[in-house]
């Protein structure tokens, strides 16, 4: 299999894998917890494995992909979770390929900033969509949680890449 | 995890710890018995309800389904079908809903102006006002 015909193809399982992540914890720790927005983001795990080892094209592709799909297979493309899906993807990205380029950072700190970015996109929209500013008061519970969720799907994600990482032509700095 | 990474996290967590804290003293403090839960669905206000009795105002005739003043329960359109809401103690919950998971309903009850209730599928949200807590008014006086 040629160079590019296994890119294409580890991408297209691994945007499967984010979205079944996806899925399955929309339906588990977001219903478990009763709060709106709150997940673990696991299927971030995927996108900052790709920032690692393809790039930002890539990995802002795969996250386009993601968030478009598991809207079409839930609540639809004009929804109000698609919209907050759609807008806190976009922030964690910016903060991501930003920290991402900093020195000093791991993919841990990386991973924090997404989950953070993560929170503040969906708010910002929340705000913005439903009229209401209260959400704003939603935000420190987020924002608490991003930092566990952050370290562990950070943590997570350092350990794929010492193992998926050669296979996908990355070699640790 | 390098000494940048330890560092730059704790600052993030002290700071969202705290005002995770100051929020949820903020909540007990301006738990109103005398506001009134105002329900906004696609972002209009469509029902007001008053937490001192549980009466409630129609604002928007064609999205409040069913007003139940004696048992206290409202009916409001959701987008994925009807919002039921109900009013308790000087306190409104959510207590059914068509979504995929619920999640309005499990936001329990609420009276605190900091703490709205969000039902995202079905765009309705409820949050409380009291004049003992203006978030547009910066004289607002937190007893």
């Amino acid at each position: 299999m040629g160079t590019n015909t296994r890119k294409i193809v580890l991408i297209a399982i691994l945007l499967a894998v984010s979205i079944v992540l996806n899925l399955v914890e929309r339906f588990t720790i977001q219903g478990f917890t009763g709060l709106p927005m709150v997940r673990l983001g696991l299927a971030n795990i995927v996108v900052l494995l790709i920032l690692y080892t393809y790039g930002t094209k890539d990995a802002f592709a795969i996250l386009m992909l993601r968030i478009v799909l598991v809207a079409m297979l839930s609540t639809g493309l004009g929804s109000v979770s698609f919209m907050l899906s759609l807008s806190g993807g976009l922030v964690a990205f910016l903060l991501m390929v930003t920290f991402k380029t900093l020195k000093g950072f791991t993919v841990v700190t990386v991973s924090v900033m997404g989950s953070l970015g993560h929170a503040f996109g969906q708010i910002m929209m929340a705000i913005f969509v439903l009229a209401t500013q209260e959400i704003v008061f939603v935000l420190p519970i987020l924002m608490t949680l991003s930092v566990p969720t952050g370290i562990f799907v950070g943590l997570t994600t350092k350990r794929l890449i010492r193992i998926l990482g050669p296979q996908m032509g990355y070699s640790q700095p | 995890m390098s000494k940048k990474d330890i560092i730059l996290i704790s600052i993030i967590f002290v700071f969202s710890l705290a005002s995770l804290i100051t929020v949820i003293i903020f909540q007990q403090r301006t738990a109103a018995v005398d506001g009134t839960a105002i329900v906004r669905y696609r972002g209009i206000e469509i029902l007001h309800i008053s937490l001192e009795d549980g009466s409630a105002s129609v604002l928007h005739e064609d999205y409040v389904l069913e007003v139940d003043t004696q048992n206290h329960i409202y009916k409001v359109q959701g987008d994925l079908g009807e919002v039921v809401i109900q009013y308790r103690d000087h306190k409104v919950s959510v207590i059914e809903e068509t979504s995929p998971q619920n999640i309005c309903q499990h936001q329990g009850e609420t009276n605190s102006p900091l703490q709205p209730l969000t039902c995202l599928p079905n765009d309705v949200v409820i949050t409380i006002h009291s004049d003992r807590f203006d978030p547009d008014d910066d004289d607002a006086i937190i007893q």
